[in-house]
C-alpha cells in the first residue's frame, strides 16, 4: 500500500468519524438498549424491569398483639404494638398474622425496584413509629430503635441509626 | 298536459345528472387526504408537543399486579404534569392516601412525599431532554411518561424502540378516532393510540413479554393543555410547613455500602 492510499483511507476514516459523532452525541441513550414505549411509565430504571417478587428486609416489631391499629395523620396509638408489619406487595412473614394493613403517616408500605439493599437499611419499619429527635435529626423511633428516612430509587428506605 | 309533464321531469333529470356530474368531478379534483405511516404520525405528534414552550397533562395510569410486586407502585395513580422549556417540569402522583411530586429546574431535583411530608433536593443538572438519563444513571429512576415531555418526543420514542409500524386506524378507550401505532422494544411491546385529529397522544398499553404473565401498564392521557394558564413561578418547590429534608441515596453510594458489607 503506498503512502497516498494511506493517506485516503486515514482521510476518510475522519471523515466518516466526523460525520457519525454529532448524531451519536443527540441521540438519547444511544448506548443503552431498547427497553420499548411505556417502560418508564413504573419509574424505574430497565434495568431493574425484570424483578417481580423481590423480597426486601423489613423491620419485624416485637409483641404483635393489636389487631387493628389505625392510624389517622398526627394520632399517636397507645399500646403501641402493630398489628401489621411488613407490607412489600407480595411478601409474607412467616408467624405473622396481618389483619389489616395501614400505614401511619411517615411509615413505607412500599418497597424500592432492589433486591439488595445494604446491611440496616429497611424498606419498612412498623406502623406505629413516630417522629422523634435523635442527635440532632428527625427521625422514626419504634421499638427502642431509631430509624431516618431516605430516598433510593425513587423509594423511601429506612436506615438503623441506633 | 302530460307532455308538459314528461318535459318537466327530463329537465329536472338532466339538472341532476349535471349536479351529480359536477360533484363528482369536484370530488375527483379535490387532493385525497395524505395517509401517514407511523413514523410521520409520530413526526407530527413530535413536533405538536415540542411547539408548545409550556404545556400541562394529565393521565391514568393503571399497572397490572404482576408490576406492583417489590415495587414502588400502586395500582392506579392520577399522573398530573406541567412543564416550561426547556428545563421546568413538575410531575404529580396522586394515588389516593399515596401523594408525591417531582420538581426540576435545570439545576435541582427535588423528590417529595407529599403525605408524608418529607423531601429531598439533589443537586442534578439537566434539561428535560437528558433528566430521565441523568436521574437513572445517578439515582436509578425516572420519572414517568417522560417520553412524551423532552423537547423532542420523536427521538426520544425511537431511541426506546427497535421499531414501529402502522396498526391502522382505531377509537381509544373514549372513542376518539386516533392513529394506531405499535412499538416493539427489549423489554415491552407498546401500542399508542394519537388522536387522528390534534396529533396528541390519547392512550398507551405497554405490554412486559419479558414478565410472566405479560402484564401491562396503561396510560390514559385525559387532558391536554399547550397554553396552560398558570405561571412559570408556580413550578418552583417550596417545602411545607414542618416538612422534614431526608438525603437522597445514588446508587454509586449504596453500591458502595453494599461492597463494604460483603467484605
Amino acid at each position: 500500500m503506498t503512502r497516498r492510499s494511506i493517506l485516503f483511507v486515514l482521510v476518510t476514516a475522519g471523515v466518516v468519524f466526523a460525520a457519525q459523532t454529532p448524531e451519536a452525541k443527540h441521540t438519547p441513550q444511544s448506548t443503552v438498549s431498547r427497553p420499548g414505549l411505556g417502560v418508564g411509565g413504573i419509574g424505574v430504571s430497565a434495568v431493574f424491569v425484570p424483578a417481580p417478587g423481590v423480597t426486601t428486609p423489613t423491620v419485624a416489631s416485637k409483641n404483635i398483639t393489636t389487631p387493628a391499629v389505625t392510624s389517622n395523620p398526627g394520632v399517636t396509638s397507645r399500646n403501641t404494638t402493630t398489628q401489621q408489619v411488613t407490607s412489600n406487595p407480595g411478601v409474607n412473614v412467616p408467624g405473622v398474622a396481618a389483619k389489616s394493613v395501614t400505614a401511619a403517616p411517615g411509615v413505607a408500605t412500599r418497597a424500592p425496584a432492589t433486591s439488595a439493599l445494604p446491611k440496616g437499611y429497611f424498606t419498612s419499619i412498623p406502623s406505629t413509629a413516630d417522629q422523634r429527635m435523635y442527635k440532632g435529626e428527625l427521625c422514626y423511633y419504634v421499638d427502642g430503635v431509631y430509624y431516618r428516612a431516605e430516598y433510593y430509587m425513587g423509594s423511601l428506605v429506612y436506615v438503623k441509626v441506633s | 298536459m302530460s307532455r308538459q309533464w314528461l318535459t318537466n321531469l327530463r329537465r329536472r333529470l338532466a339538472v341532476c345528472v349535471l349536479i351529480s356530474g359536477l360533484a363528482a368531478l369536484a370530488a375527483c379534483s379535490r387532493p385525497a387526504v395524505p395517509v401517514l405511516d407511523a413514523d410521520q404520525v409520530l413526526r407530527r405528534m413530535s413536533d405538536k408537543l415540542a411547539g408548545a414552550s409550556r404545556l400541562s397533562v394529565t393521565a391514568r395510569r393503571e399497572v397490572d399486579a404482576e408490576l406492583l410486586q417489590g415495587r414502588d407502585l400502586q395500582p392506579v395513580t392520577t399522573i398530573t404534569v406541567r412543564l416550561a422549556r426547556p428545563q421546568r417540569v413538575v410531575v404529580q402522583m396522586d394515588a389516593g392516601g399515596d401523594r408525591r411530586a417531582m420538581y426540576s429546574d435545570g439545576k435541582s431535583f427535588t423528590l417529595q412525599d407529599v403525605s408524608k411530608n418529607l423531601y429531598s433536593t439533589a443537586a442534578v443538572e439537566a434539561t428535560l431532554d437528558n433528566l430521565d438519563d441523568v436521574l437513572q444513571r445517578m439515582y436509578g429512576f425516572a420519572p414517568p411518561m417522560f417520553e412524551f415531555l423532552t423537547n423532542n418526543p420523536y427521538e426520544s420514542i425511537k431511541a426506546r424502540v427497535s421499531n414501529v409500524s402502522d396498526a391502522g386506524q382505531g377509537p381509544d378507550a373514549s372513542g376518539a378516532r386516533c392513529h394506531r401505532i405499535t412499538a416493539t422494544g427489549d423489554l415491552a411491546d407498546a401500542e399508542l393510540w394519537i388522536d387522528a385529529t390534534d396529533f396528541l397522544p390519547r392512550q398507551l398499553v405497554a405490554t412486559f413479554r419479558t414478565i410472566p404473565g405479560y402484564p401491562k401498564i396503561r396510560l390514559f392521557f385525559t387532558s391536554w393543555s399547550l397554553s396552560p394558564a398558570w405561571s412559570d413561578a408556580e413550578l418552583a418547590f417550596a417545602a411545607p410547613a414542618g416538612a422534614m429534608k431526608i438525603p437522597m441515596r445514588s446508587v454509586a453510594e449504596m453500591q458502595t455500602l453494599l461492597k463494604g458489607n460483603r467484605k
